[in-house]
């Protein structure tokens, strides 16, 4: 056992109740989730019979429940870590998994009874004119969205506000005077370095958010109101591209964390470390033009500096974290269990998924992949694969494989494996499908496209029995870890 | 002091209020919404520094009435931003003399009470909301393409959507740069349940 000096993690008990709490009802939302994704797959295949309305409805909770629980996962991952370094409100993370929950069910509400079916990209004008479901359900899918915007944004600010009650600022929280050599002092550590950048991220993600959708709920209740359609799809971009990819940033933390525990080394920050996480700041704000490469009216230098950007955007942060933990783990005698594997598993598909996002992001592919499965293949890599694990492995962590001693049953690696193979089946059916021009957001599929459907189908039920396997064993553990053993 | 901010609310309150000057910043729909109402609420906000008790922040109950406080006077300007309230305004003696009022004594008076009390998060999302709230304004004044207001020309919507968007800009900038290069030296590690035992 190399892990001689464990860090310990402490958290006092309404900390621990709260942190539990996320978890469930992310692990649930999670599987329930799936299961909706596997019924669209199903739908396609031909295998189930789904009404396209109820597609539409489908694909627009999953899409839209997934980053949630992507959200809340992530910034309970973070809100966990980052308590270890600064003072952190209880009340406010509470008051976020309300406000989350009360959300969720309005959305479920527009979605499956008002019918509202413009997938969770809202773009203007379907969500107000989708002719199938009243305007007022678009409000209402909005307004459980602002819900949940307002919940994220009171934790950013509270993450605001105790960094700079430690640090001064968030300048130094993230590392700049050392970065740009105006100061000795040691750096801080990881993990604050990240919040910080999620702490800027989020409460930016979310004016734009509240910025567009305040106008469409206008002009959901009077249509008279109208918005200019590609500014709005500008600024919906701004906020899905950048709350999209802010997940992953919140939930990296936890290879920081953990990972040391594993290797018996400290994951210690470097100013090449700040200099790449600076530049993923920067950069997953303004990428967003990406999205929009099919827009001819967009001005030329914004497409051009979207894709030059969307080469760069997601390297600094990953490659030095790839780095960083190749370099922890390397020749560390590091301990492999069921915890480890999930992190290297979510290194795996975070480094390996942004291939194939940055090859939709070159113009010229893009004309021709926009809008096929492709696009859905992509992102489900980095989050089926990337974000999701980080969580599980975060679950698994508190509630039974504490320091990485407890030897594994051979069922976990097993979970682990099918998890990894059948998600990786999954996602290439998706990027192979879309190689061959199947559209994304088609209810209905040709007879020709339904085989790959119907592997995408069987690769999806494996990947949930896994990720039940998980969630399982985190709610079997739950009871030690609220014990604060 | 005392007498300096009392004098300053009354100049604001002369050149904002009082007719025939007040019917000239009410005949531009910019000079209305972005000089008039600011100048109201300014004045009420003095007025209101000279009232207000300093803050007891122990005080839970203080924190709870500091919300309510600013939450009344977003809502009252929230009112007078709505533009059939802005024409009813200009319309009516009567109606302007409540906005007067009401802007003075129900939005500026209790922000200054209410803006001390607020917690770092309170003020965080106040801050945060304004700034969506001027964005959402200048795209609405921006984009709307028949007129919003009976009292005023298109033309003008389009300034003020545009001057909105510069507020938001600078509500933005001056939120960012403190919170971003403030000088203040931070404190050490905590030292409570939550912390990190360190080896
Ligand atoms: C077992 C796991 C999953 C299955 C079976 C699944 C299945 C699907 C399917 C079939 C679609 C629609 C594809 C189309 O356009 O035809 C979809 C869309 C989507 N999925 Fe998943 N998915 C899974 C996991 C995830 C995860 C983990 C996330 C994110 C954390 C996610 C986020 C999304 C999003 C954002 C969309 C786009 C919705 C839209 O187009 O508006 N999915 N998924
Ligand atoms: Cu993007």
């Amino acid at each position: 056992m190399v892990a001689e000096n464990p860090r310990v993690f402490t958290i006092d008990e309404a900390g621990r109740r709260i942190v539990a709490a996320n978890l469930v009802v992310a692990g649930a939302v999670l599987l329930a989730m799936m299961l909706l994704g596997l019924t669209m797959r199903l739908g396609q295949s031909g295998w189930l019979e789904v009404p396209p309305a109820r597609f539409y409805q489908i694909m627009t909770v999953h899409g839209t429940g997934m980053i949630g629980i992507a959200a809340l996962g992530g910034i309970t991952v973070m809100w966990y870590f980052l308590s270890q370094y600064v003072r952190l409100s209880t009340h406010i993370l509470t008051a976020n998994l309300l406000l989350f929950l009360i959300g969720v069910v309005i959305i479920l509400t527009a979605d499956f009874i008002g019918g509202f079916a413009a997938g969770w990209t809202i773009l203007f004008p379907l969500p107000t004119h989708g002719a199938v479901w009243p305007a007022e359900a678009a409000f209402w899918h909005l307004l459980g969205l602002m819900l949940v915007g307002a919940g994220l944004l009171l934790v950013a600010l509270d993450f605001g506000r105790a960094l700079i009650a430690r640090y001064g600022s968030l300048g130094r929280s993230h590392g700049w005077p050392q970065l740009f050599g105006l100061s000795n002092d040691p750096l801080p550590p990881p993990t604050v370095i990240a919040g910080t950048m999620v702490t800027i991220v989020t409460t930016l993600t979310v004016i734009g958010g509240a910025s567009i959708m305040v106008p469409m709920m206008i002009n959901a209740l009077n249509p008279a109101f109208t918005i200019n359609p590609l500014l709005a799809k500008n600024v919906i971009y701004f906020f899905g591209h950048s709350l999209a990819n802010v997940t992953i940033y919140m939930a990296v933390v936890v290879i920081y964390e953990l990972l040391p525990l594993f290797a018996g080394r400290p994951y210690k920050a470097s100013r090449i470390f700040v200099a790449g996480w600076t530049g993923s700041t920067i950069m997953v704000l303004i990428i967003f033009p990406h999205h929009l490469f099919m827009d001819f009216a967009m001005p030329q230098w914004a497409s051009g500096m979207a894709q030059v950007l969307s080469f760069t955007n997601s390297f600094p942060a990953m490659l030095v974290t790839g780095f960083g933990a190749l370099a922890l783990v390397h020749r560390s005698g590091i301990q492999w269990s069921l915890v480890s594997g999930l992190l290297f598993l979510s290194l795996f598909g975070w480094l390996a998924g942004i291939v194939p996002a940055v090859i939709d992001a070159t113009i010229v592919v893009n004309s021709v992949m926009h809008n096929t499965l492709w696009v859905p293949g992509h992102f489900h890599f980095y989050m089926l694969l990337g974000v999701i694990p980080m969580i599980l492995a975060f679950m698994l962590y508190l509630t039974r494989d504490r320091l990485g001693r407890s030897p594994e049953k051979d069922s976990d690696m097993w979970a682990l494996i099918v998890y990894l193979g059948a998600g990786l089946g999954f996602v290439l059916v998706f990027l192979y499908s879309g190689r061959h021009s199947v559209p994304r957001r088609w209810a209905v599929h040709w007879p020709e496209w339904m085989v790959y459907d119907r592997f995408a189908s069987v690769f999806a039920a494996l990947v949930i029995l896994a990720a039940a396997f998980f969630i399982v064993r985190f709610l079997i553990g739950l009871r030690h870890f609220l014990s604060g053993r | 002091m005392l007498s300096y901010r009392s004098l300053v609310a009354a100049g604001l309150l002369l050149i904002a209020a009082v007719p025939p000057l007040a019917w000239w910043w009410e005949a531009s729909l910019v000079r209305h919404m972005l000089m008039q109402i600011p100048m109201l609420v300014l004045a009420g906000f003095l007025l209101g520094t000279l009232v207000a008790p300093s803050p007891d922040l122990g005080v839970r109950e203080e924190r709870a009435g500091g919300i309510a406080a600013v939450l009344l006077a977003t809502f009252c300007v929230t009112f007078w931003m709505i533009p059939r309230w802005l024409d009813a305004a200009v319309a009516s003696h009567r109606v302007d003399a409540i906005k007067i009022m009401t802007l003075v004594l129900l939005a500026g008076l209790p922000l200054a009470w209410g803006w001390p009390r607020l917690g770092p998060v309170a003020r965080g999302f106040v801050w945060v909301q304004a700034i969506s709230m001027a964005i959402v304004l200048g795209l609405l004044y921006l984009t709307f393409p028949n007129r919003l207001c009976n009292s005023y020309l298109v033309n003008e919507q389009a300034i003020l959507g545009i001057a909105m968007l510069g507020i938001a800009g600078f509500l933005g900038l001056a939120g960012a740069v403190p919170v971003l290069f403030g000088a203040n030296n931070g404190s050490p590690a905590p030292r409570h349940p939550g912390a990190r035992v360190d080896p």
